[in-house]
């Protein structure tokens, strides 16, 4: 009888749970330095909100988007076939910017210019991927230089260790690789193209769209403290080092340190509030369209189709604009 | 008649089941069997499924090319010299029982990033198999048989090509219609971790767009490649074994 009852006891403490934590999980592909600032933000969320939010890492984007439709998770971190699925008629929208493109492209020491890539074998991810998208989007406003791309289905350290082995002549990847790169073989490589300077959104934040109607503060919280965190990391990088709890603990702190220093400039104190609506937003519209990762012509397609500014103007008013 | 409705009557349940896949739907954009038929219909129109097909069989015939080339002979020589047979077995069983697709970061590491690589992993995907049927095969032949055909008199080049080689021939011919199955697998493995072309590109591309009845007609048209394989293989094995069933 007592074994019973105490059955029942954690069954409805098991049922009841979400009567008074809310734990919801956040879908990413593999987490990277990149990432970082994001994380800080969710401990924020956490300690100031209550809010409990477990990090699940995917192995694809589209992965990502598909889950998070399914509710599988509740927010998901949208990458470049966040577009295509919005297109293929995905009730979802982007609440905030999580980065602009941290991708540069490295390659070997003789390669001197851009135009050295013609011929190149350049590692890149995979087709549709964001780095794929920046490097067509790159090589459509440059027709003259025709590399042999690669893809490494790999996250960007398999494509610094190939540009490191010499399978490949040049590698598009994150700025901790590029990092990496030049600690591991000083004066070996050099940055080629910087695309960590593009106006527009590599990734974006995006709730599973039955949880963010029923959930409308959770949305806001969870923006306002991401965007909490972005500014107080760029003012100190050391607050996302310190905040990032579990994440990426294998990496010193100092190197840590340094890698987000390089971090602060794509991230946006506004989260991205700019590139969400108006003219700035069409031009993220049309890199997509011109990446191939939305259909043509780019006017077809409105900012409030992919973005939903609300919750984040409303964080920017309790907040102040940077 | 009733062979017909034994056979299709798995494939409409089939059908039915994916239709009312796509009608719950399961999951996003989960297209029906329609849809993706009109998609294999286009993707064939545009001649990309054919293209990727032509460069997907290239690697394919390199890699289980020579796993037959290597395969075969092998598996002979560990049933006739029982010392290797003994010694090799173990690497196969291990080969076998080895999660090939953790062997990528290796192959790019040796090959690099190019057709050689992705025919490696098709290699390695079929060769155990057919290695160990052409061994199994030998293994199996009767000892009768062989006394006989030393108390003919033969010679051991006649015991071999007339005794050993067609008794195996069964387990052979099994083992590449295991080792082609399992060869489609590699090869769709190596495309889709390894680096993307052909087929696989095609899939990783309809996927990442969110255009699920392109993904599934490409996968639908390498299962009928496959089969089409197979079933070529099957009538060469009926045509080499013709004289069992005499």
């Amino acid at each position: 009888m007592k074994t019973i009852a105490k059955s029942l006891l954690v069954a409805g403490l098991f049922v009841c749970q979400p009567l008074w934590a809310q734990d919801i999980t956040l879908l990413t592909t593999v987490l990277r330095v990149v990432n970082i600032p994001m994380i800080a933000g969710l401990h924020l969320l956490e300690k100031e909100d209550g809010i409990k939010v477990s990090v699940k890492e995917l192995r694809t984007p589209e992965a990502v988007v598909l889950a998070v439709i399914d509710g599988q998770g509740q927010i998901g971190q949208g990458f470049a076939p966040f577009y295509p699925a919005v297109e293929k008629g995905a009730p979802i929208h982007a609440v905030m910017e999580l980065s602009r493109p941290e991708f540069v492209i490295s390659a070997r020491q003789d390669l001197k210019t851009p135009a050295a890539l013609s011929g190149a074998r350049l590692a890149s991810h995979s087709p549709k991927s964001t780095v794929q998208s920046l490097l067509e989007f790159y090589f459509k406003a440059h027709p003259d230089i025709k590399p042999n791309i690669v893809f490494i289905p790999e996250g960007s350290p398999a494509r610094a260790s190939a540009l490191l082995r010499g399978a490949v002549d040049a590698a598009a990847f994150d700025l901790s690789s590029a990092k990496n790169v030049q600690d591991s073989a000083p004066g070996k490589f050099h940055v080629l193209v910087d695309f960590t300077t593009q106006p527009i959104s590599s990734s974006v934040l995006f709730f599973n769209p039955a949880y963010a109607k029923a959930n409308p503060d959770v949305v806001r919280k969870t923006v306002l403290r991401l965007v909490d965190s972005y500014r107080r990391g760029a003012a100190d990088p050391k607050f996302w080092v310190r905040e990032r709890g579990e994440t990426l603990k294998d990496i010193d702190d100092a190197k840590l340190e340094a890698q987000l220093r390089d971090v602060v400039k794509i991230v946006d104190l506004n989260g991205g509030i700019e590139r969400m609506r108006g003219a700035p937003a069409a031009q993220n519209l049309s890199f997509q369209v011109t990446a191939g990762s939305l259909s043509g012509p780019a006017t077809k397609w409105k900012p409030e189709q992919f973005y939903d500014t609300a919750p984040l103007e409303a964080a920017l008013k309790q907040l102040g604009r940077k | 008649m009733k062979r017909w409705l034994l056979r299709g009557t798995p494939l409409v349940a089939f059908l039915a089941l994916w239709q009312w896949a796509a009608w719950v739907p399961v999951s996003f954009n989960f297209p029906t069997p329609w849809q993706t038929l009109a998609a294999l219909a286009e993707l064939l129109g545009s001649g990309a499924l054919l293209q990727a097909s032509a460069t997907s069989l290239q690697s394919l015939a390199l890699g289980f090319g020579a796993a037959i080339v290597i395969g075969v002979p092998l598996g002979l020589l560990m049933g006739v010299v029982r010392g290797v047979g003994r010694v090799a077995r173990v690497y196969l069983d291990l080969l076998i029982a080895l999660p090939t697709a953790a062997l990528i970061p290796l192959v790019i590491l040796s090959f690099g990033i190019n057709i050689v690589s992705s025919a490696v992993i098709i290699f390695v995907f079929s060769a155990p198999f057919i290695t160990m049927n052409a061994y199994g095969g030998v293994r199996d032949t009767r000892p009768r048989l062989v006394e006989m055909a030393r108390a003919f008199g033969a010679s051991w080049r006649q015991l071999f090509t007339r005794i050993i080689v067609p008794s195996a021939l069964p387990m052979i011919l099994a083992g590449l219609r295991l080792g082609l199955s399992r060869a489609f697998l590699g090869l769709i493995v190596a495309e889709l971790l390894l680096s993307p072309f052909g087929l696989g590109r095609l899939i990783m591309n309809s996927r990442s767009m969110f255009e699920h009845d392109k993904m599934f007609a490409t996968v639908v048209w390498t299962l009928v490649l496959s089969g089409i394989a197979l079933a070529m293989l099957a009538r060469l094995e009926a045509r080499l074994l013709r004289w069992r069933a005499a």
